[in-house]
């Protein structure tokens, strides 16, 4: 995909150098071969760097115990992250399931309820190296208090798929600092997205509700 | 209009009737020439027929006058009487103009190459003439016979005969001389053909010469032409071409069996023949010559500058593909609005139309998904336009009033407005920018053409620029619509 984006830019530096020789005699030119030319190079030389659409986790994460994500009773977990990617720009949802049953079906209840799913925020594209820079706030899978945290995340795409690394950024926290590498297959594009893949719940609220407290 | 101009007229109208041959009858059914009286406006967008009268030709000299120069040139005072007449009968016509001899005269001899094939002919006819004199006619033939030929190109036989006859003298000489006689005589008499009244001194050729010319004289006198004294039909359309005329009128003079015969042909451009003739006798021409000249104009058909409108309106209808991308947009990144667009010109004038259009567009998105949704809208704009015709091509430039009615409009720089919709809790409604069901008005502006392909069908090429101005605080987001259009037209 890398290749054939690469091949699309040279194609459209070729089409503006013709555009560009064409001015100094375009009267004698079809007014349509002006037309389609502009019409290929402002819709055809967008640079993304294809981080856009559905992302899951190549195996389970949690199987060993110094995992920084894991269920709550030590069971394996699986990550979705969707993404959405306009240019510079990125927004999504890393959403966590359990990971037994994950290559078969998407286990549709999460391993934490309280920590199921988390919004991308502040989400930044650099096209030139297919990467994607983005912040997570909110508690992760087998964390023991079930705080908020800061979560920085970098997705990098990678001839076979994605690569994401989660890192803790929260000083005081005893997982500051802990990263997770994990590596990620694309099983949908960005037109695939549906509704219901963005869904995220906000975290149910903790206490006595019923006395407002 | 007078009774007596009246009646003038009807029984011009009779005459043409039954003068005219039954296909110009057909194509001009009326009398022109003689309907107007003088107190009556003439029709300005009728365009005058241009006719130049060249100058008389007269073969009055017989072969035993050509070496008596002292004999009475008879043959001026005829010339000049007849040409003054033609002339006046031309002139009292209307919507006639006439170029007389002497108009046509320097009109030959200021066209551009004319200068430069008369001296060339000069240069080569005294080259001629001193090797002929030098005793060398075969050499003078072939500078003689150039120089001929370097007159007979610029017509110098209507400006200055003199001197192209004295060059097909010599010509004619030189090959006598050399053992050529046919061709000699073939020279000589094309001599006599463009100077006719030619006397010489006596004694001045030699005697073979001498009797060479009084033959070429007989000759020609027995053979000419008198209704093409100036060639035939094919050099006569060159000469009407070179004076810009559309008709020469050709006279010449010559004996008669009771007088002097005054021969008068017409020649047409256009039909490229000579397509009024009459040979009247000297003493009458005064009475004959103007019926002869009215019932010729009679017949010829006046151009008109004015447009004949086959219906009372033109209207020249097309559908075309569109691009119209907006050059000032909220969106970050470029988006274009394809479509199609269809409408009339409707000729008012003859440079003056209305034009009304309507387009319907659809957006492609831009690259940074900036506009939320693919949106849909409806232009129609409506104005006046110049126009004008180059060949296959009608052009135009119009200006009017465009009104744009947006559909779903909405765009946003927030990636969670974009990915989650704008009702999500991490949608910055802040970012928004919503104009849907805005009708933006404003100035129209459009250049195109229309090029002929065949029958009544056209390529239809459109560039056009509006600005909004209307509503006052909606216009500075979404603006100045460039317009390029591409399709094909029919001319109802």
């Amino acid at each position: 995909m890398r290749a054939a984006r690469i091949a699309v830019g040279r194609a459209c530096d070729r089409v503006a150098k013709t555009l560009i020789a064409l001015r100094s005699n375009t009267a004698g030119r079809p007014a349509c071969l002006a037309l389609f030319l502009a019409l290929t190079v402002t819709t055809a030389c967008s640079t993304e760097a294809d981080l856009g659409g559905t992302w899951r986790g190549v195996t389970p994460l949690g199987a060993a115990p110094y995992d920084l994500l894991h269920g709550v009773d030590g069971s394996q977990v699986a990550l979705e992250l969707v993404i959405g990617e306009y240019g510079p720009d990125a927004a999504g949802v890393l959403r966590f399931f359990n990971g037994d049953a994950w290559l078969r079906a998407r286990n549709p209840d999460p391993p934490d309820r309280q920590c199921g799913c988390a919004l991308l925020h502040a989400g930044k594209v650099d096209a030139a190296t297919a990467q994607a820079a983005f912040t997570l706030h909110g508690c992760l899978p087998g964390a023991a208090d079930r705080a908020k945290l800061r979560t920085r995340g970098a997705l990098r795409r990678t001839a076979s798929g994605a690569i994401l690394v989660l890192t803790v950024d929260e000083p005081g926290s005893p997982l500051h600092k802990r990263t997770s590498t994990i590596e990620l297959e694309q099983t949908g594009g960005a037109g695939d997205i549906a509704e219901a893949d963005l869904l995220c719940p906000l975290p149910l609220p903790t206490g006595n509700t019923a006395s407002g407290q | 209009m007078t009774p007596t101009a009246a009646r003038a007229g009807v029984r011009a109208i009779a005459f043409a009737l039954l003068a005219c041959p039954i296909t110009a009858q057909a194509q001009q059914p009326a009398l022109r020439t003689a309907l107007l009286s003088p107190g009556d406006v003439p029709d300005a967008t009728k365009q005058p027929r241009s006719v130049a009268v060249l100058p008389v030709k007269a073969y009055l000299v017989q072969p035993g006058d050509l070496f008596a120069p002292e004999a009475a040139p008879a043959r001026d005072l005829a010339g000049l009487a007849i040409q003054d007449a033609v002339l006046a009968a031309l002139r009292s016509a209307t919507y006639v103009e006439v170029v007389p001899p002497d108009g046509a005269r320097q009109s030959l001899m200021a066209a551009p190459e004319s200068a430069g094939r008369v001296q060339a002919a000069q240069a080569a006819y005294r080259m001629g003439l001193e090797l002929y004199l030098g005793l060398s006619s075969a050499r003078a033939v072939d500078k003689l016979r150039a120089a001929s030929r370097e007159f007979a190109d610029s017509f110098a036989d209507v400006f200055d005969p003199k001197s192209s006859a004295d060059a097909q003298f010599m010509l004619g000489v030189a090959l006598v001389d050399s053992g050529r006689p046919a061709e000699g005589h073939v020279a000589i008499k094309a001599g006599f053909a463009q100077q006719p009244d030619r006397r010489f001194r006596r004694d001045f050729f030699p005697p073979a010469a001498a009797n060479a010319l009084q033959a070429a004289l007989t000759d020609l006198l027995s053979t000419v032409d008198p209704l093409r004294p100036y060639g035939d039909n094919q050099r006569m359309a060159a000469l009407a071409r070179k004076l810009g005329v559309g008709w020469l009128v050709l006279t010449s003079l010559r004996k008669g069996e009771r007088g002097p015969v005054v021969s008068i042909a017409v020649y047409s451009a256009h039909k490229r023949l000579v397509e009024a003739e009459a040979h009247l006798p000297l003493d009458q021409l005064e009475s004959r010559l103007e019926p002869f000249l009215s019932r010729w104009l009679a017949c010829v058909p006046i151009d008109t500058t004015a447009v004949a409108p086959v219906s009372p309106l033109r209207v020249w209808t097309d559908m075309a593909v569109s691009w119209a991308p907006f050059l000032r947009q909220p969106t970050r990144r470029d988006f274009q609005s394809l479509g199609f667009a269809g409408g009339a010109d409707v000729v008012l004038r003859q440079n003056l139309q209305w034009f009304g259009r309507v387009g319907l567009y659809t957006s492609v998105p831009d690259a940074y998904r900036d506009l939320l949704r693919s949106f849909n809208s409806v232009r129609v704009v409506t104005g006046l336009g110049g126009a004008g015709r180059s060949g296959p091509l009608r052009y135009f430039a119009n200006l009017g009033v465009d009104a744009h009615l947006l559909g779903s409009f909405v765009t946003s720089v927030d990636p969670d407005c974009k990915l989650f919709g704008t009702e999500h809790r991490l949608c910055d409604r802040g970012s928004l920018l919503n104009l849907e069901s805005q009708v933006l008005v404003g100035a129209h502006a459009a250049v195109g053409g229309q090029l002929h392909l065949g029958r009544d069908f056209v390529l239809a090429v459109r560039v056009s620029l509006s600005n909004y101005f209307l509503p006052l605080d909606g216009t500075d987001r979404l603006n100045r619509p460039l317009g390029v259009e591409l399709g094909f037209g029919y001319r109802l």
